[in-house]
């Protein structure tokens, strides 16, 4: 269905939007901006979308992070200055555990190769079913299942105090081995 | 991707990842079950997917107000008045807000006035998070996985100090008639947690996000501090409920209880009895 996108309705996505941002980020600030700068590009003009809402926004989203990181790119290289310190989030005072967790998690995601961290934001985070997010990152669902199924792989290790799978091939990325009869 | 890997490892992967999060075919699932259960590899593999997804599904970090406060102005709208839409996987079981609200009203008045409103899921959570009033039930000397006591037919489990929780204590409640059975269980680390089954059919106000293991759906709920899952077994309503455990933890507990009878692997649940 091909409709106008009402620039009201695009609220109620704002904090899954966030999160998925600082996913791709891994920093609470560079999520904050991408976001704002990520509304500000699709609220510039009237668009017409096909299809979800948030799987538009998930195109959005990501296309604003590449444009994002080829302009830095560009910029000189200079040390830290006293903005780039990450101010404190006076949230982790009331959650410190919880805040902890959901830091923990998210910068996990955002070290993960560029691939497998798209189809976990699109999947996981900004919960988009397979077929939206292939749509949303131009890509095959059977690739989005397979990027999935490593992304999470790594997730759960990195995350885990556990020794590797019992069994299991220990190169990165790999599944189980053992084939199905 | 591993160029060695065959079609049939990846359709296998595949389908892992979908039965992880719920969204492999029904007619599918049971023949996988059957082949992860005869599988340690494809256990743990399954086991690791179904971490990810339940650690990745139950984030709710919100955006901060000043980025919603700038978006609100951007969009000419209030960020914030507009119900959010939930992912995929909560839209199945979100409540409309106003029922939601009258859950959670009508269990603070069932709380003070004790009665009249049916039970939800927030109410049977309420009971697993109070204090015990009966000693712990004993160990059943026929099946030392099980308790002695039992609720709508479905007996508590032991855990016991190889999954990290003893049980210390009970209580019985009624609410419109339905009884709601709790046994509590200690830590080794000074954790404490509920398990609440509601007698009669599956209770309401069920919303959050959704995971399922086994087969068996569990929904996971924040209630204040305290985390909560709840799922449907043998018709009847389970709750688990406790502070400052996370909901991994909380699903492998329950897990393990569910498969018990089937003498399934529940190799996840030792990885989290560090959160006893």
């Amino acid at each position: 269905v091909v409709r106008r996108l009402d620039p009201k309705s695009l609220g109620q996505h704002l904090d899954a939007l966030y999160r998925a941002a600082w996913a791709l980020c891994g920093s609470r600030e560079d999520a904050e901006d991408l976001v704002q700068e990520t509304f500000a590009r699709v609220l510039a003009r009237p668009r017409v979308i096909r299809g979800d809402e948030r799987g538009y926004l998930m195109r959005a989203l990501r296309n604003t992070f590449y444009s994002r990181l080829r302009t830095a790119s560009r910029r000189p290289q200079t040390g830290p200055s006293l903005d780039d310190m990450q101010a404190p989030d006076p949230r982790r005072t009331r959650q410190p555990e919880r805040a902890a967790e959901v830091t923990e998690i998210l910068e996990a995601i955002a070290e993960l190769p560029e691939d497998f961290r798209m189809a976990i934001v699109a999947v996981d985070i900004l919960g988009l079913s397979y077929g939206e997010a292939a749509k949303a990152l131009d890509t095959r669902e059977a690739t989005i299942t397979t990027r999935l199924y490593r992304a999470r792989q790594r997730i759960a290790r990195q995350l885990s105090d556990e020794p590797a799978s019992p069994g299991g091939d220990t190169r990165e990325g790999s599944g189980p081995k053992r084939s199905l009869a | 991707m591993d160029e060695n890997m065959t079609d049939e490892q990846t359709q296998t992967e595949d389908e892992l990842t979908r039965l992880a999060d719920g969204t492999l075919p029904a007619d599918r699932q049971a023949a996988l079950l059957a082949q992860v259960r005869q599988s340690p590899e494809l256990t743990a593999a399954l086991a690791e997917q179904e971490r990810a997804v339940t650690m990745l599904r139950a984030l709710d970090e919100p955006a901060p107000a000043a980025l919603r406060a700038h978006v609100e102005e951007l969009t000419g709208a209030g960020a914030g008045a507009a119900p959010g839409r939930a992912p995929r996987w909560r839209r199945a079981v979100v409540l409309p807000g106003a029922t939601a609200l009258a859950a959670a009203v009508a269990a603070v008045v069932i709380l003070v006035s004790g009665g009249g409103a049916a039970p939800t899921v927030p109410v049977a959570a309420r009971f697993a998070l109070a204090s015990a009033t009966l000693p712990a039930p004993a160990v059943d000397p026929d099946q030392a996985q099980n308790l002695t006591l039992t609720a709508a037919g479905i007996p508590f489990p032991t855990w016991g100090p190889q999954k990290g929780w003893t049980a210390d204590g009970a209580r019985t409640d009624t609410v419109d008639g339905r009884k709601i059975t709790t046994v509590f269980y200690k830590g080794r680390n000074g954790g404490r947690i509920g398990y609440a089954i509601t007698d009669g059919a599956p209770l309401t106000g069920v919303h959050g996000h959704t995971v399922t293991r086994d087969g068996v759906r569990f929904t996971l709920q924040q209630s204040g501090p305290a985390r909560l899952i709840s799922w449907v077994r043998s018709g009847h309503t389970c709750v688990i409920a406790g502070r400052s455990v996370p909901y991994a933890a909380l699903v492998a507990l329950a897990t393990a209880d569910e498969s018990q009878e089937s003498m399934s692997s529940a190799s996840n649940v030792t990885a989290h009895s560090e959160y006893a």
